[in-house]
């Protein structure tokens, strides 16, 4: 925690006065972007994320990390961002559903197999099942069904969307390795091109 | 995925000539397994849910819930919290604004009743700049109470001597508030049951349940001069601007309900709850735009939940196992001043034929929250029980389930005397045995033992009436080319928006990439419910015929062009897609819209349907029959599902896709009702002890297996015009009771107390001296 201050919260409020709040500056990096804010100590990342930058694609559910559908990946790494406070990810790396699809909006390889297989019903728990995905998959990149079943079962889906899940992150699984496979020989040919 | 189909048994007076069927060479998309068009939107986070929408200088009420199950309030002090820096207004009975004369007629809103009849009542609410000090100052205010005796669970609320939870006694005879009777009664069930050569009596326990859908209950409302803006959460829009207009003292037309994307309802967002009248008020008082959501813990407390329900059962056959007698009686929790019971004897009357019959409700009212509509309410309990009671008939009997269940098919719906239009139950018995390869059970049961892994397989046939209620299809087609399909029911991730565009695809003669669908606005036309299953045979019928109307005008038009671009053509001749009318052996012969409608002087085109629901002459319902594998663990209790085989008739399938999720999910949520949830009750204290995720379970990823769905894709024709029924809710219905028989073939053991959780399955094995 850099510094403490009192300082009026940022801008939320119009008509009536704004109240003194203690607050902290970070500096969250979500998606690439730097992102300089004043949050509350007790300001969860799933909070600064949906209320202090609106982005609104991670979401809030049990709020004890029962459930993951607050999934995020910071640092790489998954974390359920509705019981780590912000201000313990001042200077990291936060990425987020809205961060996922290539800058082309071409949708990432899990995104387009959610949508093949059906992988949702209502779609609440989808950004957190997809986020918890992507790091589960760069661990195991050919897993088993039952892998992904134990891999992923700490993300509930209360509309039971399950089976199209395992058969998504599966299929995902396939075709990240096929593409990785030409990336990788395409690299190969062009260096063995350089090399000529 | 589909099976082959045997020939359904159809009933000889099915009006398969109904003129309102349609051919299915019509059909390019419906019956296509589209993946859902809302997918990408959610998948990528870009779908804006009411919890996510947003405005400027927005702010944030947290409601204050009662921690006493009976009593009054006798004061609410507000100043501590109203001192914390943020706090902009507190609201309870001691300043809550006088109540309106109701417009519509009807018991006056009460915002804050100063008695208080369960633990989680709402008492306050705070309204804040930040949600997290809305949170923090409602812990704030004082509330002084006067308790009051309570009683908070069934059985103690049945008990001669038990206090009485509101002003009526606490057990009643509900009536007949949903039109059926609660008593029912035909032939003579003594008689029946004298004159069987078994007779089975069994008792089942089913416990309190909660919704739990995933996105809160939770309103933005925001005011542009008399009229409000309302951003909910709701599975009837129509109902939830009524309900707050109401609660407002100002009409209907001057509320907007918005709910475009909805995170799940599974019945709890059909009625209407406090946040959302607060958050109108509050903005209207505040000029600014209010938020109010429930916490996950005020969901279990005060957002509904499926009673507990007590059954008592017996049944009488004869040898060769012919129903004699059914005599079903249950008793439902309730809560004070509410008219809401569980009709968990229902599909007892009528599913299988049998001449001497009683079904019995009671409602037994306790200091809890009310209860309401959780996944086919009352049909889920009620399969239950008497799919269990066949079962433990059948075993009485040495007769197999399966031939039990079809020597007493029914052909005829035996309460309203209609003839079922078919009843498909044999056939889908006979594909399922087949599939899960039901001759592989345990004979006799606890016989298929692998070390401490006891395997066995039970079945149960899953049934849901098909609703249908009044709905509007519009369909427009604009001059931009676009075509707009508009309904304000919603889409609960069951897959509306879907089908609706498949639909209307057809009706035009377009694909679905053509069509836009506006859902969940109160604005849109009328759509019922998007509850009983319902909202998809309703609208889908209604967008379909509408979507034929507007082609038939479409092409009027064009045959009749000035020009006479297609002069001498016939409406056969004529393709409509990307937004044109093209001739259909030479592209040179098209028109855009835009040109059609500027030559015709208008701006758009409004294909519209009014779909009744018209009283039908016969009885239609979604079958389904369901077989589980089990495997029960002796040494620890725990029972898995490694498979579960499921056919299911439900008409004609819209999407294969969107219908196999319903299924599914249906399945799994049987699964859960009778291996992992319970909403638990603490007696003594009258609260709910385990009212966040953590300590009520619902299934993970680890808790599914194999899960093989398959149906007849046969329409059923007299139903309406695409012949279809609906999903949503059958699946509940038998998977449940098809595990817990299961768990009989696997043990011997019958356990009638579900939810199924080690301790207590466990505590059943070592009872009847079963170890590893
Ligand atoms: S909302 Fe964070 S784990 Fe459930
Ligand atoms: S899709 Fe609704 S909770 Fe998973």
């Amino acid at each position: 925690m850099s510094q403490v201050s009192e300082v009026p919260e940022s801008g939320r409020s119009g008509s009536t006065p704004v109240p003194p709040t203690l607050t902290v500056p970070i500096q969250l990096r979500v998606n690439g972007q730097i992102h300089t804010i004043q949050v509350e100590p007790r300001t969860t990342l799933v909070d600064a994320l949906r209320t202090h930058l609106g982005m609104t694609g991670t979401k809030l559910v049990c709020g004890q990390g029962a459930c993951g559908a607050c999934t995020v990946l910071l640092d790489g790494e998954r974390v359920t961002a509705c019981i780590i406070l912000a201000i313990m990810c001042d200077g990291r790396e936060v990425k987020t559903i809205e961060g996922l699809a290539l800058p082309d909006g071409t949708p990432h390889p899990l995104q387009a197999a959610f949508v093949r297989h059906d992988a949702l019903q209502c779609g609440f728990c989808t950004p957190g099942q997809i986020m918890s995905a992507v790091a589960f998959l760069r661990d195991h990149p050919e897993p088993t069904i039952d892998e992904i079943r134990a891999g992923m079962a700490g993300n509930l889906c209360r509309c039971a969307a399950y089976i199209g899940i395992r058969e998504a992150v599966a299929d995902a699984a396939k075709q990240m390795r096929a593409s990785t496979a030409t990336s990788g020989a395409a690299t190969l040919a062009q260096d063995a091109g350089e090399m000529s | 995925m589909t099976t082959t189909i045997p020939q359904v048994p159809v009933n000889p007076q099915d009006p398969t000539s109904n003129p309102t069927s349609t051919p299915a060479e019509q059909m390019h998309s419906i019956g296509q397994p589209l993946p859902r068009i809302d997918g990408l939107a959610k998948v990528t986070g870009q779908a804006i849910y009411s919890f996510d929408h947003a405005l400027p200088d927005m702010v944030f009420g947290t409601i204050l819930s009662a921690t006493i199950p009976h009593g009054q309030v006798v004061r609410v002090d507000h100043r501590r919290a109203l001192a914390l820096p943020g706090v902009l207004r507190v609201y309870s009975c001691e300043n809550q604004p006088p109540t309106p004369p109701r417009v519509e007629g009807g018991a006056p809103y009460i915002w804050f009743d100063r008695e208080i009849r369960y633990d989680g009542q709402d008492v306050a609410m705070v309204v804040a700049t930040t949600q997290a000090i809305a949170d923090e100052a409602v812990g704030l205010i004082t509330v002084d109470v006067a308790p009051a005796p309570f009683v908070a669970t069934v059985r103690a609320a049945m008990a001669p001597d038990a206090p009485q939870a509101g002003e009526t006694p606490n057990v009643e005879d509900p009536g007949s508030p949903y039109g059926e009777p609660a008593q029912y009664t035909r032939g003579d069930v003594a008689a029946g049951l004298l004159e069987a050569a078994v007779t089975i009596t069994a008792a089942y326990d089913l416990p309190s349940q909660i919704h739990n859908p995933w996105e809160a209950h939770v309103t933005l409302a925001t005011w542009d001069g008399d009229c409000v803006t309302v951003y909910d959460s709701v599975q009837y829009p129509i109902g939830a601007r009524n309900f707050i207009a109401n609660a407002l003292g100002i009409p209907s037309e001057q509320v907007r309900v918005i709910a475009e994307y909805v995170g799940g309802g599974f019945g709890s967002k059909l009625s209407t709850k406090t946040q959302a009248p607060l958050a109108a008020l509050a903005a209207r008082h505040l000029e600014r735009p209010v938020r109010v959501r429930l916490t996950r813990a005020q969901m279990h407390r005060n957002a509904r939940h499926r009673p507990q329900t007590l059954h008592h059962l017996r049944l009488g056959a004869t040898s060769a196992g012919i129903l004699t007698a059914i005599d079903h009686e249950v008793w439902s929790g309730g809560a004070p001043k509410a008219q809401y019971y569980e009709s968990a004897a229902s599909t007892s009357r009528y599913l299988y034929a049998c001449p001497n019959l009683r079904s019995a409700h009671w409602r037994v009212r306790v200091n809890q929250n009310p209860p309401g509509s959780m996944r086919a309410p009352g049909e889920q309990q009620s399969q239950f029980a008497l799919e269990c009671a066949l079962d433990e008939l059948a075993h009485a009997l040495r007769i197999d389930p399966i031939t039990l269940r079809q020597r007493n098919q029914a052909s005829t719906h035996a309460v309203s005397g209609k003839p079922f239009s078919r009843n498909s139950i044999p056939t889908l018995l006979d594909l399922g045995s087949q599939r899960i390869g039901w001759d592989q059970r345990a004979q006799p049961p606890g016989s298929q033992r692998d070390g401490a892994l006891w395997r066995g397989i039970g079945c149960a046939v899953a049934f849901y009436p098909l609703h249908m209620a009044r709905a509007e299809g519009r369909v427009r087609l604009q001059a931009d080319g676009s075509v707009l399909v508009e309904s304000s029911g919603v889409d609960l991730g069951t897959g509306t928006y879907t089908i609706l565009a498949q639909a209307a695809a057809d009706g035009l003669g377009t694909t679905p990439a053509d069509i836009t669908v506006h859902l969940g606005d109160t604005t849109l036309p009328v759509a019922p419910i998007a509850g009983g299953s319902m909202l998809a045979a309703s609208v889908t019928p209604a967008v379909y015929s509408a979507a034929l109307d507007a082609r038939q005008q479409l092409i009027d038009a064009a045959l009749d062009l000035p020009d006479g671009l297609f002069a001498g053509c016939s409406a056969s001749d004529l393709v409509i897609g990307a937004g044109r009318v093209t001739h259909r052996r030479d592209a040179g012969r098209a028109i855009t819209f835009a040109e059609l409608l500027r030559l015709r002087g208008t701006t758009e085109i409004v294909g519209q349907c009014n779909f009744a629901a018209d009283d039908l002459p016969m009885e239609y319902g979604n079958f389904g029959a369901h077989f589980a594998e089990v495997t029960v663990d002796v040494e620890t209790g725990i029972v898995r599902v490694p498979r579960f085989v499921a056919v299911h008739d439900s008409g004609r399938v819209l999407n294969p896709t969107t219908y196999r999720s319903q299924i599914r999910g249906g399945i799994i949520w049987g699964l859960s009702a009778v291996l992992l949830e319970a909403s638990h009750m603490d007696g003594h204290r009258g609260r709910i002890t385990n009212a966040n995720l953590v300590e009520y379970l619902v299934p993970t990823a680890l808790d599914i297996g194999e899960i093989d769905v398959t149906w007849l894709d046969e329409p059923d024709a007299g139903a309406n015009a695409l012949g279809m029924k609906s999903a949503g809710e059958v699946g509940i219905t038998g998977a449940a009771p098809a595990i817990a028989n299961a768990i009989f073939n696997a043990t011997g053991l019958r356990l009638r107390h579900p939810p199924f959780q080690p301790p207590r399955v466990l505590m059943a094995l070592r009872a009847a001296g079963i170890t590893a």
